[in-house]
């Protein structure tokens, strides 16, 4: 279970990302997050993680204190969240299969990985990870020669790679057209399910919002203005996480 | 209205008074350079200088490039001054050339004398020498001659200003003539040479520089290393261990090498050493593979790794050791058996006596680096493992030793430069000032508190590069060839220098370009620095490092060819060996070749740039 407690994040020029943001998703929970750009997604992910130091608060995993873990702890405590993201951030000049290897930085011997030598069992399940996410063909590949959705099925079969209780997904199909976006979220939602891996997971659109998301909680300038069920969002709302003047479309 | 009227006159009259001022400045700014810099307008047009200038000019521009083989045929006439009594008619023939002197004696140097040949070489150049009586060494040429086109010619001349005596005077009548085709003359074959030993010289210094400069740029870059923040602990723990860590090395290393030095000169023991070396060393290397993909916890993990580096280079330099005693005498038996390619034999004894020489060091080095990894490791897991009061009590004591390490080896690097003849105040007592500042300071921080060393270190590296940067490699290589001699060497060390700390600038430029997204998804797996910088920031950095590379060599070429002019080696040590000697023609041959080989190679560098980019 994860649980937040009045996190806040106030960056070094003063801009106030997070205010007092407390919830709790439970074990294998799909949650959305939504919220306009700038609503503080980003950072609630990265400060899950410790991409970003939040300025204070606690977040626990379990029973891990992830708000104030470091050094070693803090490794350990990361390669057990997998991470997505929007622009899907992999290596453009290596091969898929090294991005998806990548993934397991955090368990391989460093001096091993360095000489890129993963042990024999770690190549296996690269292999079938890709192989689930249907790019089994191309992990020799470089990244830079794929598409964008098959991009960001690397991202994710980089994030299995890491055996993850939780994964953060940073709108991961903001720069997807939509066919390729529900393949995607599918992918996602597959992995909630089949794996029991609890995905916290921003989005834009309320119809994904909608069609994935088991409970949704959304941010307005860095503060939680709704936590419930995706259906629960009405036109009232709506006006309150995304201002009064927008309009609802599709 | 009125106001606003006053207003603008005034605002125009200040403006008009600053444009003046303005343009005062300007003045007496230009007129005090013209003046400083020497401008003068009387020497160039100067006819003496002007004439000296022209001959240059000409001479650069009929370069020494090619030469004829020379074939010379003489003959003797003799004359006399004063005329003696007798006056018999001086004429002489040698097979069918015939030459007469008219008149045949002089009595004074005012005396005009006149030759006359006839069935020489047609067409043909020649010179008329004058030979003291005597066995004198010296000649002195009277006139120059051409023969017509049936070999016939006369040419006037005076007797050079000498004492009279009755002996007869030798006259030389020489004509010279080109045989076959034009040939590489002399200075075109030196200019090859020493273009080829050039563009060797900045290929061996951006080699080396490259090498040294690549794990500079990473400490040099500022998105790398702004966030790395250590508590004091971690930071003291690394400024013990460094030093520590260097001793061992270099003191392992020697101690190891020295096994193998006493057999120096024995094969059978070298070749011995050497397979049972590689043996255990292939053993251990398995060994070590299997031990190394075991998952285990942070610390055990450290110290296992550390255990295994250490036995394989307890192998490894014994072995390296026996190696490099066999290379070296491989080397020296091979190189006159190679002939034109003893060169070969020389670069392999050289190769080996260079391991022997710097592995030392740069085991010192490595083991400092690691040490101070590992110090800095061990300080930052104690503080945030212990309770607050004994990591209070811990950073303390370390931030003690720390500061009297630190101050220690400043004090004695400066007793050590300045030959201050008191080490006690340079040294031990600084040190323990700074161990009682340190005490103090460890016990008032927060033990737990992140400094930011990182962007010190980046701060420190990026001065330093501008420092050694800013300073020509044509002055670092007076200092080099003080040390290791005129020649290319010298060239070479200079080079090096300056190239490692423009390459260290431009590659961590590069390195700060690189996108920040694939290093954050690194992180987030929780991998560690070493393996972030590995799988995200090299694969991105691989195309701008060989562009820069061969950029840089491209200027090294540049620079190696002016290098010489301060004792560098390469070109420009003949070219200004030339110029000094007023030989111009010869140096118009190499201004040439430098020119060629800089716009090829401009081209040729440009060109795969263009294709890795």
């Amino acid at each position: 279970m994860l649980r937040v407690e009045n996190l806040t994040k106030v960056y070094d020029d003063g801009t106030v990302a997070l205010k007092n943001v407390s919830f709790t998703v439970p074990d294998g929970q799909f949650l959305a997050v939504v919220g306009l750009s700038g609503s503080g997604k980003s950072t609630l992910l990265r400060c899950i993680n410790r991409l970003i130091e939040p300025t204070s608060g606690e977040i626990w995993w379990n029973d891990a204190k992830l708000s104030h873990v470091t050094g070693e702890e803090l490794r350990r405590a990361r390669r057990k969240i997998g991470m997505i993201f929007q622009h899907f951030n992999l290596v453009q000049r290596s091969s898929v299969l090294t991005n998806v290897l990548s993934g397991r930085l955090g368990y391989v011997n460093p001096i091993r990985s360095v000489f890129n030598r993963f042990p024999e069992s770690d190549m296996k399940q690269a292999f079938k990870n890709l192989n689930r996410v249907g790019i089994g063909d191309k992990a020799n590949n470089r990244a830079d020669e794929l598409s964008g959705g098959q991009q960001q099925r690397v991202g994710i079969a980089r994030a299995l790679m890491q055996e993850p209780e939780l994964i953060l997904a940073d709108e991961p199909v903001a720069s997807l057209d939509p066919v390729l976006a529900h393949s995607i979220m599918q992918y996602l939602q597959q992995i909630n399910q089949e794996d029991n891996i609890t995905v916290m997971c921003s989005l834009h659109f309320l119809d994904l919002v909608q069609e994935y998301g088991d409970r949704v909680i959304a941010l307005n300038q860095g503060e939680l203005v709704f936590e419930g069920m995706p259906s629960e969002i009405d036109d009232k709302r709506f006006k309150d996480i995304y201002g009064q003047d927008a309009v609802r479309i599709g | 209205m009125f106001d606003q009227n006053q207003d603008g006159e005034g605002s125009f009259l200040r403006r008009s008074i600053i444009t003046i001022l303005i343009g005062l400045f300007v003045l007496v700014l230009y007129a005090y350079g013209t003046d400083v810099t020497q401008v003068n307008l009387e020497e160039p047009q100067d006819p003496n200088r002007q004439e000296v200038a022209v001959r240059v000019i000409r001479a650069l521009a009929r370069p020494d490039f090619l030469d004829y083989r020379e074939e010379t045929r003489s003959m003797d006439i003799t004359i006399r001054m004063p005329c003696p009594e007798d006056v018999k008619g001086s004429q002489t023939s040698l097979e069918d050339r015939q030459t007469v002197l008219i008149p045949n004696c002089v009595n004074t140097t005012q005396d005009s004398v006149v030759l006359q040949g006839s069935g020489f070489r047609p067409r043909t150049d020649g010179i008329i020498r004058w030979y003291p009586p005597g066995d004198v060494e010296t000649t002195r040429a009277l006139s120059t001659f051409r023969t017509d086109a049936n070999g016939n010619f006369e040419a006037d001349f005076t007797m050079p200003d000498i004492r009279p005596t009755d002996e007869p005077q030798r006259i030389e009548v020489e004509e010279k003539w080109r045989v076959g085709i034009a040939g590489l003359s002399e200075s075109s074959i030196l200019t090859i040479e020493k273009i080829i030993e050039t563009i060797f010289m900045a290929l061996m210094a951006t080699t080396v520089g490259t090498l040294i400069a690549i794990p500079v740029s990473f400490i040099a870059s500022r998105n790398l290393m702004i966030q790395v923040g250590s508590p004091l602990a971690a930071i003291m723990g690394g400024i013990i261990a460094l030093p520590i860590g260097y001793l061992v090395g270099v003191q392992l290393t020697r101690t190891l090498l020295n096994i193998t030095a006493v057999s120096q000169t024995n094969v059978p023991i070298n070749i011995v050493g050497l397979i049972v070396g590689t043996a255990l060393l292939v053993v251990a290397v398995r060994y070590a593979g299997a031990m190394l993909s075991n998952d285990l916890s942070g610390g055990r993990q450290i110290l296992v790794n550390s255990l295994i580096l250490l036995a394989l280079i307890g192998l490894f330099f014994p072995t390296i050791g026996y190696l490099s005693n066999l290379g070296i005498l491989i080397g020296e038996a091979i190189e006159p058996i190679l002939g034109p390619f003893d060169f070969l034999g020389r670069f392999f004894g050289l190769l080996f006596e260079a391991v022997l020489v710097l592995s030392p060091g740069i085991m010192g080095l490595l083991l400092a680096f690691f040490g101070m990894s590992f110090g800095s490791f061990v300080g930052q897991e104690a503080v945030l493992g212990l309770d607050e009061r004994l990591a209070r009590g811990l950073t303390a004591v370390l931030c003690a030793i720390g500061a009297f390490v630190f101050v220690f080896g400043i004090g004695s690097a400066l007793n050590w430069l300045y030959q201050y003849d008191e080490p006690q105040f340079w040294t031990t007592i600084p040190g323990a000032v700074a161990a009682v500042l340190g005490l103090i300071g460890g016990v008032l921080t927060h033990p737990k508190r992140q400094y930011p060393i990182g962007s010190i270190i980046y701060s420190t590296t990026r001065s330093l590069l501008n420092i050694i940067r800013s300073i020509e490699p044509l002055i670092y290589v007076i200092v080099f060839a003080v040390w290791v001699g005129i020649g290319p060497f010298a060239g070479i060390l200079a080079l090096t220098i300056h190239t490692i700390a423009a390459l260290g600038k431009l590659y961590s430029e590069q390195v700060e370009n690189i996108s920040e997204g694939p290093l954050e998804a690194i992180t987030a797996t929780g991998a560690n620095r070493l393996q972030t910088i590995v799988f995200g920031v090299i694969p991105q950095i691989v195309p701008p490092y060989i562009a820069f590379t061969l950029y840089r060599w491209d200027i090294n070429v540049r620079f190696s060819t002016i290098i010489g002019f301060a004792g560098g080696g390469g070109i420009g040590f003949v070219l200004v060996q030339n110029i000094n000697l007023l030989q111009y023609r010869q140096a118009s041959v190499m201004m040439i070749a430098i020119a060629l080989v800089v716009m090829t190679l401009d081209y040729v560098s440009s060109r795969i740039r263009a294709r890795i980019i």
